[in-house]
Parts: C-alpha cells; structure tokens; sequence
C-alpha cells in the first residue's frame, strides 16, 4: 500500500506541473496561435478603442453609421434577445434568494451573540438557519446568477443566438422547485448531514437535472458558433458547466463513502463547488465586462491561457486543507497543501491580466457601476484567494482552522469577489435586455455603499476575532468561555455588517422590480454613478 | 434600425479580446519556485507516519499520555501521578509533580458543581458546606471514585441524581488532589486527603458500582 | 483556442485525475485501515440522537476530530482527547468531523461529562449550567408537565431557567441525543497511532500490550 500511495502521489504531482511546463513550453513556441486574424473578426471595423461610456467625448467617433457597425449592434441585439427570458428567469429568481439567504445569514448571525432570539421554534434553530442561508445564497444565489450571466454571455461569446432557450427557462423552474424542497427539508431537519451537502440525494437529482437542461443550449449555440477563436470567458464558462454536474454527482452519491473518507470527499466538493464552479464563471464574467467597458482588449492571451489550465490542474486537488491536522492521511493532506500554494499560479496570472487592463482607466470607477463592482471583485479575487493559500499552510492553519477566521475568508471569497461581480453583471445585462435604464442612480449608490461598508466590518471583525481566537485555542491555559466571550465583539460587529449587507440586498431587490417594471422615466443614457447626462447634452 | 431600440447595445464597446503581451519573466520565475518549493515540501513529508491522520507523532502515545484508556482497568493506577493525567486536562501531566486539584476540579468537576462550588439549585448538589464531602475522607472518596446514585440530601436539600464514578478516569493521586482542594476551598475546612486513602478504598471495594446515600450511611455511618 | 469540445473535454479529464487522488485512493487507504478494537457501533437509540445532532445543525459550531498534540497542543491539554484516526469514524454515516470551535469539541463529550442529568439540562438551556454560554437552547426536545408520571425523565431545571409551576420533562428525542453525546467516548487506545521507540518507555508499553488484548 505504502509505495503505491508514494507513486501515485508523485504521479499526480508530476502529472499537473508537467501539464503546466507543456502549457508554457507550447506558448513559447507559438503553439497556440492566437490568430489576431481571427480576433478581428470578433472586432467590428471602426470599433477598437470606443469605449461604453458617453460621459467622454473622446469615446464618441464611432457612429454606427458604416455598414459593418451597424451589423456589429445588430447582431449584439439579435443575441441579447435570443436569451432575454432564460436569462431573466434566472436573474429574477437569484434575486428573490439572495434577499431569502441573507435574511437567514442575518437571523443566525444574531443567534451567535444572542442565543435565545428564535430559540424556541425547532424550524428556526442555529443549526438550521445557517445551512439554510449557506444554500440559499449558495444554490439559489450565486449559482442561478452565475448561470443566468453565462445565459447571456454564450450567445454574445459565439456571434450567434441561443439555441434551446427554452431548456434553460425549464431547467430554472426545476432548479426553483429543488431550492425549495431542499431548503424545506432542511428546516424540518432531514438534512444530509455534511455541510454544503445538506439538501437531501433524492432532491438533489433535481439541481443535476435543472443544471444539465442549462447545458443544452450551451452545446446547440457552441455548435451553430459563428467565430473561431474561442474568447476566454467562453473557456470558463465551458469548463464550469462540465465540472459542476460531476461533482455534484459524485458527492451526492448515497451511502456510498463512510466514516472519514466521507469527509474527504464532502471537502473536495465543497472546495471543488468554490473553485470550480462559481470561481470559473465570476472569472469569466470579469474577463468579459472589465475590457467590455473598458473599450480596450485584456493584456495577455498568454496569461489567459495560463490562468486557465493552472486553475483547471491545481484548484480542482485543494480541498482537503480543510482537514489538515484531522484523521486524513499525511500524504493526502500534504498534496492539498502543495496544490494550494500553487493556485498563486492562476490567481497571480488572471490578477496581471485584470489589474493591468485597468491601469490608466481606474478614473473609469467614478462612473461605471458595472466596473466598480466588477473590478472589486476581482481586486478581492487576487486578495482571497491568496489569503487562501496562505491558511492552506499547516503553521497557519493550525490557528485558523475552527475559527470565525475561516467564516471571513469564505465571504470575502463568496460575497466581496463572486456577489460583486454578479451585481456589477446584472447592472450591465438589465438595460440591455429590458431596454430600459436603471431608474435611480442614487439607488445603484447606496447599494454600492451599503455592501462595501458592510462586508468590511464583515470581514475585518470576524479576521481579527477569528485570529485572536485560534492563537487562545491553542493555549489550554485560557479557560474555553473566557474565549467564547472574548470572540462575541467580533460576533457583534459581522450582525451590524450583515445588518447593512442586507439592507443593500433590499435596496437592490428593490430597483431591480422597479427595472422590470419600467419605472423612472425614459431616457437616452446610461445610469452612472455621477449625474453626466448634462455634461454630455448636446 | 431604431436606434432607440438598440441603444444600450449601440453605445457599447466591442466584445472583450485579447492581447498578446508575453509572459512576464516575474511570473515564470514564480512558477519555477513554487515548483522547487512543492518539491521539497513532498520530500520533507518523507517519513512521516501513513496511517492514523495528518501529522500524527509519535508524542501522541509517550508515556502517560496515553489518557484514560490505559486507566480502563482498576491495577493501572499503579501509575499514580501519571497515568490519565490527560483526562484531567490539567496539562499537569509531568510524572513526579503533584496534580493541580483547582485545575482537575475546572476540567472534571465545575460543569456540574459549578466554579463557585454551589451547584445548580435541584439538580446538582453543592459542595461548599457538604456534609459528605467534609465527613470522613472514606466518604467523599467512595463517593467520586465508585459514583453515587438515588436520593440524596446535602445541606438541607434533597437532590435525585447521578453522580458518574471517576475511578477509572483519575488516578489516586488526582483523586486526592482535588479532592483535597474542595475540601479546602468556599469555606469549607476538611483535611487533606492522601492518595494511600484512595488506594486503601480500592483495596477494601474493589471495582464496586455506585453507591447510595443508605448505603454510605450503613458502611461508613452518618456523615 | 478554437476547440469547444477540447476545452471541455481536457476539463473533465482534469477533474476525473483529481477524483483519482482525492476521492478514490483515500477511500481505498482508509476503508482499509484497522478499525480500533474496542469502538463499540451505536446502539438504535444513539443513531437516533445522531440524527438529532444532524437535524439541529450541532456540527456547525462543534468538532470531532481533536489533533494531534505534537502539531496543536491546545486540544489534547483541554482534554478533548487523544489525535482521532480514520478507524474511530467506522460507523459514522455521514461523518460529523465539524470545522468550527464556536463550541468545544465534543470527541470525547461522553467521557468529560457522563452525567445524563448535565446534559439534558444544558440541552434544555445551556446558561443553566455555564454562565455566559452562547450555544442555543433547545426546549423544543422538553415537555413541560403539570405532574410528571411514571417513567418520565424529569429534569431539574433551577430557577430562573425553568418553569415558574410544573416540571420540565424530556422527550425520547432529548434522551437519545443525550445517549447520543455520552456515547462519544473515545478513551480507548487507537493502534493505528504511531508508537514511541520501545526503550524510550520499556515499562509503559509493557503495561500497555497487558491492556490492548
């Protein structure tokens, strides 16, 4: 058993850094064509260097006059509104859960420091609150967002309309129904028991289901694709679609791995769901909207091919950090650790390719609500997921292991980099798919303000007191309730953050209807974050 | 083509490509290094055990550590001062050293007895100003090292609970230690005990189960 | 790149390697690693009370998995226990290993508290029994009963915690969670943990072979 497990070990090792090496050998050497040819194809003559911003008059010679602008517009409607009902069944519904799981998070937020509020009603335990608010903002939340973004982008990606639509529209009503039976049955206690997991098997086949009817028009329109090249949103998106269904399988597989090896492969999942499936698509989107708003191309084909194996190879072996110091094997562990590390690998790569296309724009932030939140998130990107790699490491993980530390860095990974993202995407998408303007720009404001300030707090108290926390655990000295009650000003202050996360989920819920419903008045322009219809009235 | 229409997709920029900047060195020079690193990281866990779970060592069974499952049978106790020091979680466990009775008594005792040694009103007995705990040390002794069950009256109360047995679980000397300190602590003001009482009790009962209040009273008379 | 099906296809067969690594050769390792002698499978009673443990999310503020002393000293020193190996979770299905210490953890909960009668009064409100605990309170697993009746397990709640007239009596939910968490008792010695050098301890390996038959 030993020697073999040592083999394989190296094996797997020398498998994804010679994977690596090939990669960069192969960029060298022009293996990877990239084809500038091709890429201006993707570019509508007269259209490099305009930029989605009418506040500055450089940005205005292109006219759509010629021909070929003309065609470019169309065809960019023609998409938008082939997927202009998968995309809002999705959107809508996100909405409604992110308003439901913050309620949640809230509510078992205040429980921590406040253990009798709702104590008395079985449904409304802490233990069930919480996974109900993991699920809801995770399944119902991010994924459907994730996915209705994805809607948009395939056929904008591929010059093409979405085929199969409707595949996308049943599958978001079979992903809805799988939402609430699972959250149902959470509150009735008929969890499954491992965290992330926790929505029973048999509903379960239900998210499987709903995911592969996404899948559907995502083959059909990559078939009727009217490029060649591949732009690498589209790389991420694929390789999303194709990792999640199998890993939700996998783990979700009945009775199937007990005892410890259980954990094992509850923590690869639940990595594996972060690192490959809502990571890849808010890269993606990143990798869409930064250079789309922009108006000038992402710095390096190059990098993007990097950042993009590197993730595939090394985050998809990183989830048993979570066990370190557990009843796991060494060696198991060990690889975990080492693959971590090397996720600096595609971080740092996509980190280049983000940042340094914003440099010389960041006075593009002012305005632009799609790219602040975007570039936040994708600020917050580099940021958590190098603050990752660092808890992945045993002498750092040995204090933030089992403490609100972890709790911090989860939503710095899950709010302040995916939910950024997502709510700078929706900015983007809903104009141009309700032909319609965001009605208040004040609101857009206020929900900026409200999020940012409240996932601060957030994430600053619970990092302190999650660290202050792990160094008093490893010191028997210190008695366990002298912990518990130096760690409640940190409890405290994630209610207030989360307390203002919500309001701003409200605020944004709101002016989202308020979109649907073609409030405010008509009008010609864009909603910014400064009022520049003036400075641009002609 | 109504303009109107297709504004928000007539004002955009292009869809997003990219550029063909090379790779920084700074990046490759990274990759080598983290290579390097992950390498000599695999071969420092050369060695290290298999089995049992991520950095187990050796440390985890020395001597006396071990915790209470080496005081499972009675005759363990001959390692007096040692053995299940750990289930104390005294951290105490040094062979030699006398037992920390304050820090035996925070770890095993407080959660139902509480800090202050008052109890909890109907449920658990206190200890401050117990007549059983300040009677003769052969009481209080048989009391925590073979458990007590039933109806039971301290200090003017009746309590009806169960008292779990500790013989297995501390060793003489951690018996006599903190027995001796709540004898000695919240106003209470009985002798010391010696870990030789505990081995004589041992030796008169064997591995007896619990006790009863009537049963003390007949064996040892009234407190 | 301008193959779709290439991209997905290199993705999938990336994940189905990560699925070699970390899903089926663990399973292989550890489903094959001995399972400690005296680990004593869950009675009916305590499977129930684990399901109650599952149900009422214990698991997202309490471990089960103490680590090993040479690496964080802190969890053997509290006396939660021995380092776990994989042989101790053989009838754990789902496991309950836990990734956060909001609360201690409970390994070794049945061997550090063996009274029933604490524990089913910290489930009925844990500030009855530890000032300034932040662990929920759990009376919907009480009755709350004019004049208990024979048979029922009364729990002695003092005031101000318990009911003003009456008693609180548990439900055969409370009793088997709390079978339950008296039964996470893992004192017993683990053979998979390495062991010391022979010399360095002749006496106590000796005495130890006499206790692991």
């Amino acid at each position: 058993m030993t020697p073999t497990i040592a083999i394989l070990l190296i094996i797997t090792f020398v498998l994804s850094t010679v994977g690596l090496l090939l990669l960069i050998w192969s960029i060298a050497n022009n293996q990877f064509s990239h084809g500038q040819a091709a890429a201006r194809t993707i570019f509508s003559p007269g259209e490099e260097g305009h930029s989605e911003d009418p506040a500055r008059p450089a940005d205005q010679p292109f006219t759509g006059d010629t021909s070929e602008q003309a065609a470019a517009i169309k065809a960019r409607w023609t998409a938008d509104q082939s997927s202009r009902t998968a995309v809002l069944t999705w959107l809508s519904s996100s909405v409604f859960w992110l308003l439901l799981g913050s309620l949640f998070g809230l509510t078992s937020s205040i429980k921590m420091h406040l253990p009798e509020f709702l104590a008395a009603s079985e449904f409304l335990t802490f233990g069930r609150v919480r996974p109900v608010h993991l699920n809801a903002v995770t399944y119902g939340w991010a994924s459907m967002a994730g996915i209705g973004v994805a809607l948009f982008l395939i056929p904008r990606l591929f010059k093409t309309s979405l085929a199969g639509g409707k595949y996308a529209v049943l599958g978001g009503f079979i992903w809805n129904i799988g939402l609430v039976l699972g959250l149902s049955a959470i509150t009735l206690g008929l969890s499954d028991g491992e965290e992330w997991l926790e929505f029973p098997w048999q509903v379960d086949v239900l998210f499987v289901v709903g995911g592969a009817m996404c899948a559907i028009p995502l083959l059909l329109t990559a078939a009727n694709r009217q490029v060649e090249h591949l732009y690498v949103t589209s790389w991420y998106l694929m390789a999303a679609l194709v990792w999640f269904p199998i890993l939700f399988l996998i783990a979700n597989l009945p009775y199937t791995f007990p005892g410890a090896s259980g954990a094992t492969v509850n923590w690869w999942f639940a990595h594996n769901v972060l690192g490959l499936w809502v990571t890849p698509i808010g890269i993606g989107i990143a990798y869409y909207m930064i250079p789309k708003i922009l108006g000038k191309p992402i710095i390096s084909y190059q990098l993007s091919l990097i950042g993009f194996w590197s993730l595939a190879l090394f985050y998809s072996q990183v989830g048993i950090h979570h066990l370190i110091g557990g009843p796991i094997p060494t060696w198991l562990v060990t690889l975990s650790i080492v693959h971590s590390v090397m996720m600096s690998i595609p971080v740092i790569t996509v980190a280049i390719n983000h940042h340094g296309t914003m440099i010389g724009n960041f006075g593009r932030l002012k305005d632009s609500p799609t790219l602040r939140f975007v570039w936040i998130g994708a600020l917050m990107y580099t940021v958590s997921s190098l603050q990752g790699s660092m808890e992945a490491l045993r002498s750092i993980n040995v204090i933030t292991h089992f403490t609100h530390y972890t709790v911090g860095h989860a939503h710095l990974g899950m709010y302040a980099f995916l939910s950024f993202i997502l709510f700078g995407a929706v900015y983007f998408i809903m104009p141009r798919l309700t032909n319609w303007e965001w009605p208040w720009r004040r609101l857009i404001s206020l929900h900026f303000w409200l999020v940012s300030i409240g996932i601060l707090i957030y994430v600053v108290s619970l990092t302190v007191g999650g660290w202050k926390q792990g160094l008093a655990l490893l010191d028997a000295e210190m008695p366990f309730m002298d912990i518990v009650r130096m760690t409640l000003p940190a409890l405290q202050a994630r209610t207030v953050g989360g307390a203002l996360m919500t309001l701003g989920h409200l605020v944004f819920a709101f002016h989202f209807i308020a979109m649907l419903m073609r409030r405010g008045t008509a009008t010609e322009q864009p909603t910014l974050f400064r009022p520049v219809v003036k400075e641009n009235a002609q | 083509m109504n303009q109107h229409d297709h504004r928000a997709q007539y004002r955009e920029a292009p869809e997003p490509e990219e550029g063909t900047r090379a790779i920084p060195k700074i990046v490759l020079a990274w990759i080598a290094i983290l290579i390097v690193w992950g390498v000599g990281y695999y071969a420092w866990q050369i060695g290290k055990p298999l089995l049992g779970g991520d950095s187990r060592t050796a440390v985890a069974m020395a001597p006396g550590e071990s915790g209470p499952a080496n005081s499972e049978s009675p005759d363990a106790s001959e390692g007096s001062g040692t053995s299940g020091s750990q289930s104390s979680g005294a951290g105490s466990g040094s062979a030699g050293a006398t037992p920390d009775g304050a820090a035996i008594y925070s770890a095993q005792c407080s959660a139902c007895h509480q800090a202050n040694g008052q109890g909890v009103p109907g449920a658990f007995p206190p200890l401050a100003g117990s007549e059983w705990l300040q009677a003769d040390a052969a009481i209080p002794v048989a009391i925590v090292h073979d458990g007590l069950q039933g109806e039971i009256e301290v200090a003017g109360n009746t309590f009806q609970g169960v008292m779990p047995r500790f013989g297995g679980k501390l060793s003489d000397a951690e018996l006599a230690a903190v027995l001796s300190y709540a004898r000695s602590e919240w106003g209470n003001s009985a002798s010391e005990i010696d870990p030789a009482t505990v081995a004589e009790h041992k030796e008169r009962f064997g591995d007896r189960g619990d006790w009863s209040a009537g049963e003390l009273k007949e064996v040892f008379g009234e407190p | 790149m301008k193959r779709a099906l290439a991209i997905m296809v290199g993705a999938a067969l990336i994940l189905l390697l990560a699925t070699l690594t970390l899903v089926a050769m663990p399973y292989l390792q550890m489903s094959a690693e001995q399972v400690p002698p005296d680990l004593k499978p869950y009675t009916e009673q305590q499977q129930r009370g684990r399901q109650l443990y599952i149900a009422n999310g214990c698991v997202y503020c309490h471990s089960q998995q103490p680590r090993d002393p040479g690496f964080a000293p802190g969890d053997k020193e509290r006396g939660w226990g021995r380092p776990s190996v994989p042989g101790d979770y053989a009838y754990d299905q789902p496991h309950l290993l836990g990734t956060m210490r909001t609360g201690p953890d409970l390994f070794n909960i049945g061997a550090r508290q063996p009274s029933i009668d604490w524990q089913l009064m910290h489930l009925y409100n844990p500030r009855a029994v530890i000032k300034g605990s932040i662990m929920p309170s759990y009376p919907f697993l009480f009755r709350h009963v004019d004049e208990p009746v024979e048979g029922d397990k009364v729990v002695n709640v003092p005031p101000p915690y318990g009911p003003e007239s009456g008693k609180i009596v548990a439900t055969d939910d409370a009793l088997a969670l709390a079978e339950y968490l008296l039964a996470l008792d893992h004192t017993y010695p683990a053979p998979t943990l390495p062991k010391v050098p022979a010399k360095a301890s002749p006496k106590s390996d000796e005495s130890k072979e006499q206790r692991a038959p």
